[in-house]
């Protein structure tokens, strides 16, 4: 599937007003098939924005396409909800409800353009791909837990389930890593490393070419999982290509508006000579009781 | 984090459903019984044979109790079950729609909308021409029309306020204009003293000497309205996390929440057209049946129905018994048990969030 902006903008309140806002500014870019693309940029720069325009949640100017090739590109503003749904499916930022589903059922409801019960019934290969899924993202054993009891880490793996169990062959994640411990952030980058591999993703869905659009403010992770690095500033997309070319300090101190690069080495650094100096200290507690005993 | 043991609603939720649907019948049957003029079940029987299948009252029955029983007593209760059950379905999709559990056609200002177009036909209704004057019908359409005109007005102000439509934006707006409806409504009863009686009694509800016509008419609203609300349970779900992940999700938002809010306004129009405003039970039979089932609606839709149902029933049998020979506005009898509920909501939802 491929996904191609040409000259988008958007913004947001009423258009020719001074209310409105423009937040993308001038975009084009296409994003190949199978790609695994991080966007990564200032808080404010239309990492977002870009998401929502491509899950055609946001009215646009210019044009995004979505198709099998570059002859079948289709608009995503004249497709139907349904269409896109089918095609695309985003991990919101923000998950939030007011009522109390169980972390099965919010899962399930991911699998709402595959069902063709009108009274709601899951068939049995729905809930069987839930299962799986819950098991892969670490949900199974909180899986009859209510939504409105988890942690901001967990109610994020929830959505990214959901997100998962739609079985597009594209998917964009909004800062997927948000409130996840270390453990999870490494998890998510081996089942988004799964899924966008046409060899493995059997185990998540039908085998077909995956493109993964995420935003990560974490850049070790986005270098960890990106084939290819999207760099926005002030709503334009100031750099883009393989993650090893293109990430030089200068790149990063424009997009970042200070020295990143020297901050990352400086981090580095102090986690290098903490994990050499470091020792474990529940071992000499462990002494202490065996001596005592 | 909590570690409390989850109520377990997931587990054989048909038959919890069996049970429960059994249990509101019963207490629909007591509260027919149960009377100024106590019914036994024997005489029921008897009643409905004899009114059904023309078989003959045994003779030691007092005829008078087959008069109660079948022209006042039952076709009243009936009444009072359905109009609680179509309040409470489609208060049950007001709050999905607006991702709020605390609204309600009765906080929207629906009810009072409606009650305001079946005040105009009450007073108005002699100079509409004839073709039209069955008073029957225009209740119900005026009903319609103005509680969906004041739902529409209600988002639109709201919207005008405040972009983002915020729980407590709409729920005042609704709170708002629900108390402009009554103020219209008083004028109207204060010019017009002569239909004066008549319009309180729609201000506060009643189910005083509703008869057959009236199950007649709110069988099928409620019946078939629940039904296709019911067809879109999982939309519903999925409205719930918000506009934007539903259309994420593959959901005809707009569409779907359109035909959501003309259904659930329709089925509350013609009911409050027939019975008057008859607050909380919409939000409070809903909310009950969400901790017994949780908040899945192909559940949550026909449960609520019947919940709301029993519990209208209850309400009448108080209304009617409480002060007896006098009668209570059964409007005033929900609110007494409504109010405390709303607001136990309204705090927990404000800790919560």
């Amino acid at each position: 599937m491929l996904i191609s902006l040409q000259h988008v903008s958007a913004g947001y309140g009423k258009p020719k007003t001074t209310e409105y806002v423009e937040i993308l500014n001038d975009v084009s870019f296409t994003f190949p098939e199978g790609g695994r693309v991080c966007i990564a940029g200032q808080n404010g720069s239309g990492k977002t924005t870009l998401m929502r325009v491509i899950a055609g949640l946001l009215p646009y100017r210019g044009h995004v396409c979505i198709g099998e090739t570059k002859d079948t590109l289709r608009e995503i503003s004249r497709m139907k909800r349904r269409e896109v749904a089918e095609r695309i499916a985003l991990m919101p930022q923000f998950p939030e409800s007011y009522f109390s589903y169980t972390v099965t059922e919010a899962v399930l409801l991911g699998r709402y353009v595959h069902m063709k019960n009108r009274l709601g019934v899951a068939s049995q290969a729905d809930r069987e791909t839930v299962a799986r899924t819950l098991e892969r993202t670490g949900l199974a054993e909180i899986a009859d837990r209510q939504i409105d009891e988890l942690s901001g880490g967990q109610l994020q793996r929830v959505m990214l389930a959901r997100t998962l169990v739609q079985e597009t062959p594209v998917i964009l994640l909004d800062e997927p890593s948000n409130h996840l411990d270390m453990r999870y952030q490494a998890e998510l980058t081996e089942i988004l490393k799964a899924w966008a591999d046409p060899d493995l993703s059997g185990n998540l869905g039908k085998p077909q070419p995956r493109t993964l659009i995420s935003v990560f403010n974490n850049l070790w992770q986005a270098m960890d999982l990106a084939d290819i690095a999207v760099f926005m500033r002030e709503g334009r997309i100031l750099a883009s290509g393989c993650p090893s070319e293109i990430m030089s300090p200068e790149l990063l101190k424009d997009v970042y508006g200070f020295d990143a690069a020297s901050y990352i080495a400086h981090t580095a650094e102090a986690w290098q000579s903490a994990v050499d100096s470091a020792a474990d200290p529940r071992i000499l507690s462990k002494k202490d009781k065996k001596s005592s005993t | 984090m909590k570690t409390a043991a989850v109520p377990d609603k997931t587990r054989h939720p048909g038959r919890r459903a069996a049970l429960f649907t059994a249990a509101s019948f019963l207490v629909l049957a007591v509260c027919i019984l149960c009377g100024s003029v106590t019914i036994t079940p024997a005489e029921a029987g008897a009643v409905l044979m004899h009114r059904l299948f023309n078989a003959a009252l045994p003779e030691t029955m007092d005829p008078m109790k087959d008069t109660i029983f079948w022209n006042i007593r039952l076709p009243r209760a009936l009444t009072a079950f359905l109009a609680g059950g179509t309040l409470s379905a489609a208060g049950a999709v007001m709050q999905a729609v607006l991702q709020n559990p605390l609204a309600s056609s009765y906080t929207l200002g629906v009810s009072s909308g409606a009650s305001l177009g079946a005040a105009i036909v009450i007073v108005y209704g002699s100079t509409i021409p004839t073709f039209l004057s069955l008073q029957n019908f225009m209740l119900p359409l005026f009903g319609f029309v103005f509680g969906l005109g004041t739902v529409l007005l209600v988002i639109l102000i709201s919207n005008a306020i405040d972009h983002g439509m915020r729980n407590v934006t709409v729920i005042l707006t609704g709170m708002i204009l629900s108390l402009f409806m009554n103020g219209v409504m008083t004028l109207l009863s204060s010019m017009h003293s002569e239909h004066a009686q008549q319009l309180w009694l729609w201000m506060t509800g009643s189910f005083s000497g509703r008869g057959w016509i009236h199950v007649a008419i709110l069988l099928p609203v409620c019946i078939a309205g629940t039904f296709l609300l019911c067809l879109f349970s999982r939309e519903l779900d999925i409205l719930t996390f918000g506009e934007e992940q539903s259309m994420a999700l593959g959901v005809d938002v707009s569409r779907v929440k359109i035909a959501m809010i003309l259904i659930s306004a329709f089925m509350t129009g013609v009911t409050v057209s027939f019975t008057g405003v008859i607050g909380f039970v919409d939000l409070a039979a809903p909310h009950a049946v969400r901790r017994i089932f949780g908040p899945s609606h192909r559940y949550v839709l026909p449960m609520s129905a019947l919940a709301g149902g029993a519990f209208m029933a209850v309400c009448d049998l108080i209304a009617r018994t409480a002060a007896a020979p006098r009668e209570i506005a059964v409007g005033a009898v929900t609110a007494l048990f409504g109010a405390p509920l709303f607001i136990a909501i309204f705090f927990r939802s404000r800790k919560a969030g």
